[in-house]
């Protein structure tokens, strides 16, 4: 059994594994950027990659506890670009939290200003210890 | 003594033509004349349609003004219990940012100058960030309001002071033209 080449194999494969999914959960720890998620300009709504990158924040998320959630946008320094601002934080807010479970008081949504309207298309996301 | 032939025959010519150039001068002097009448009374018309047209964009602008005025005091009450009230749970602060909201979408769009709205639009960023949040860390974010507050009420002075119509009156002021 001892000269079984299966058994010198697992305990190195084991270790490697736990090794991996160490580094991983270490990845995983916030405060983390998530990838930003990009919105069309004309029409605002989450598209089916967006949904994915969401529960994937999502899941992250909450397997930590204690964590907060940081969404934040730029829009153009008008009222209409504030309104397009929080038009897109909003529909993300009320996905992760209607879909994905999240506690609305997890997500902290923020709107800044830009002069670049090509700033304007994106979210990103970022998470904290509370 | 008998005019000779030759002058008798001058006079017959330049007596007409005497005649004409007096008739000539005479119309000539009558239209100059009544051209300058019509030119002075025109003159005297566009005058009074001027003073009429001053005078209308004087009330005009006083009602706008008055309006402004108006607006604008009630925004800044409005703005004034907002940062200097830190309960956001209570009725009366949730009143005050609905009506504060009200303002600034639709009435102070209508009156206020861009400087004006430039500062608004940082309170009320300020503002919508921490609703959007249930006013988390509200304590911390109160002093960013209240510098933004002081900017819109110095804003707003310069505009109150500032006695011309924003875009001028289209259709009416000769200096703009109509869209």
């Amino acid at each position: 059994m001892k000269n079984n080449p299966f058994f010198i194999i697992l305990p190195v494969v084991l270790l490697v594994a736990v090794h991996c999914c160490h580094a991983q959960g270490a990845a995983d720890k916030c405060p983390i950027n998530f990838p930003v998620i990009t919105f069309d300009p004309v029409n605002v709504t989450l598209t089916a990659a967006s949904k994915t990158r969401l529960k994937s924040i999502a899941t992250s998320i909450k397997k930590q506890p204690g964590t907060l959630l940081f969404v934040n946008t730029l829009g153009l320094s008008t009222k209409s670009g504030q309104n397009n601002c929080n038009r897109k934080l909003m529909l993300v807010k009320t996905y992760l939290s209607e879909v994905e479970g999240i506690r609305m008081n997890r997500i902290i949504v923020n709107c800044e200003f830009t002069d670049s309207v090509a700033l304007t298309n994106e979210v990103s996301f970022t998470c904290e210890q509370e | 003594m008998q005019p000779t032939p030759k002058l008798e025959a001058m006079l017959k010519i330049f007596t007409p033509i005497l005649t004409l150039l007096t008739v000539v001068v005479g119309v000539y002097q009558f239209n100059t004349g009544q051209r300058e009448n019509k030119t002075r009374e025109l003159n005297m018309r566009q005058l009074e349609i001027d003073k009429m047209n001053n005078q209308l964009n004087r009330e005009i602008l006083a009602k706008f003004k008055d309006n402004q005025n108006k607006i604008y005091t009630e925004a800044m009450s409005t703005i004034g219990y907002l940062i200097t009230h830190q309960d956001p749970t209570q009725e009366r602060y949730k009143e005050a940012l609905n009506r504060f909201n009200q303002l600034y979408w639709v009435e102070l769009s209508s009156v206020a100058t861009e400087a004006v709205n430039n500062k608004l639009l940082v309170f009320q960023n300020i503002l919508t960030n921490l609703q959007n949040n249930d006013f988390r860390g509200f304590d911390k974010k109160v002093f960013d309001l209240r510098d933004a507050a002081a900017a819109v009420a110095e804003a707003m002075r310069e505009s109150s002071m500032d006695y011309s119509l924003p875009g001028g009156l289209r259709g009416l002021d000769t200096t703009t033209k109509a869209k």
